[in-house]
């Protein structure tokens, strides 16, 4: 198991495990209203179906755990999408795909299996965890994307995306291929470059600091 | 032998509660998810400078809706329009003859999304939907 883990290709640390994200990030991200949404969508599908998860841990038969996990998650998708129409039906159409993929990323990230493997507290603290630390990278490239790709900042309302701190000027000056899907994954490699550097120099600090 | 076949029937327990689940919620709220939705349009096309309302929901389309309007023998369909800018929804009169001339944009971000996009493609989409075979035997109904 260990050595499938780490395996080059097929491990957890493999660079296609890591891309499985990515789509929900790019899509997620372009608009800060849409990436609060698709957040509150992830942590409720995320929270709900680890808590169905442990709750009747004792009634899935484990063969089929996999099978019995893709309903639970997209069930809770599906009741938050519902909400999200009764409050808005403009907004439920603008952020339906990352509502609907919410389900599809909670069965790729492995987190059903890891959940399964714990007890109750550890299994909802390391799903709210996980949960919130994909919110965040979200919000915060949302926050670059929007402001610099479309030259405003929009919020969720119940008459769907209103967009704030907007002016023609910012908007005429905007570098719009930032917001497209394209833009976002070149963002993404000069986040994910500068993030090496920072983890590098932390390691390197930390080191020092050890050796002192 | 016997575990699996008694695996089998519990997952299919579980599927089959899921599923009814999901079709009651569906079902219950769908009168009011109708009417929540006609009103958004109807406001918004009304802003618009609309004197056409849309009325009750046909059918639904490969993410489209197709809707009655006030005015005889036309319909109005809501579609999305996926542009370089992100998705759009915007809702069209189509009349006897299939001719739609004025796209009303819901929502504003869809607003902003139509003024950015090329004029040439947001025409594609409208002929894309208005000849689009299904939708097209739909209002013939």
């Amino acid at each position: 198991m260990a050595q499938i883990d780490t395996h080059p290709f097929w491990g957890n640390r493999s660079p296609l495990a890591h891309v499985s994200y990515i789509p929900f990030l790019l899509y997620a991200s372009v608009r800060f209203s849409i990436a609060i949404m698709s957040s509150a969508a992830l942590i409720w599908t995320y929270a709900l179906t680890s808590l169905t998860i442990l709750v009747a841990a004792g009634a899935i038969p484990r063969t089929f755990k996999p099978m019995v996990q893709v309903f639970i998650s997209s069930f809770w998708a599906l009741v938050f999408g519902v909400l999200i129409y009764l409050f808005s039906p403009i907004l439920f159409y603008d952020i339906q795909f990352p509502v609907a993929f919410t389900a599809v990323l909670f069965m790729i990230s492995g987190l059903g299996e890891k959940v399964a493997a714990t007890d109750f507290s550890s299994g909802m603290k390391k799903t709210i965890v996980e949960a919130l630390v994909i919110s965040l990278i979200i919000l915060l490239f949302s926050l670059v994307r929007e402001p610099f790709g479309f030259g405003a900042l929009s919020l969720p309302t119940n008459e769907g995306i209103k967009e704030i701190l907007t002016s023609d000027i910012a908007s005429d000056i905007a570098i719009k291929s930032i917001a497209t899907a394209s833009g976002g994954l070149i963002v993404l490699g000069f986040i994910v470059g500068l993030y090496r550097i920072v983890k590098d120099m932390f390691l390197t600090y930390y080191s020092q600091r050890e050796n002192q | 032998m016997k575990q699996l076949f008694q695996d089998l029937a519990i997952v299919l327990a579980w599927i089959c509660c899921i599923l009814l689940f999901s079709w009651l919620l569906l079902y219950f709220t769908s009168e009011i998810r109708s009417t929540s939705l006609i009103r958004l349009c109807n406001t918004e096309i009304k802003g618009q400078g609309s004197t056409v309302s849309v009325q009750k929901i046909l059918s639904m389309n490969n993410g489209g809706l197709l809707f009655s309007a006030s005015k005889p023998n036309t319909t109005a369909l809501l579609s999305p329009m996926l542009s370089p800018y992100g998705l759009s929804m915007n809702l069209m009169f189509i009349d006897a003859s299939l001719h739609a001339d004025t796209l009303y944009p819901i929502g504003t971000s869809s607003h902003w999304i139509n003024q950015r996009t090329n004029p040439e493609l947001v025409s594609f989409f409208m002929d894309l939907w208005i000849t689009n075979p299904v939708l097209k035997e739909k209002r013939s109904k």
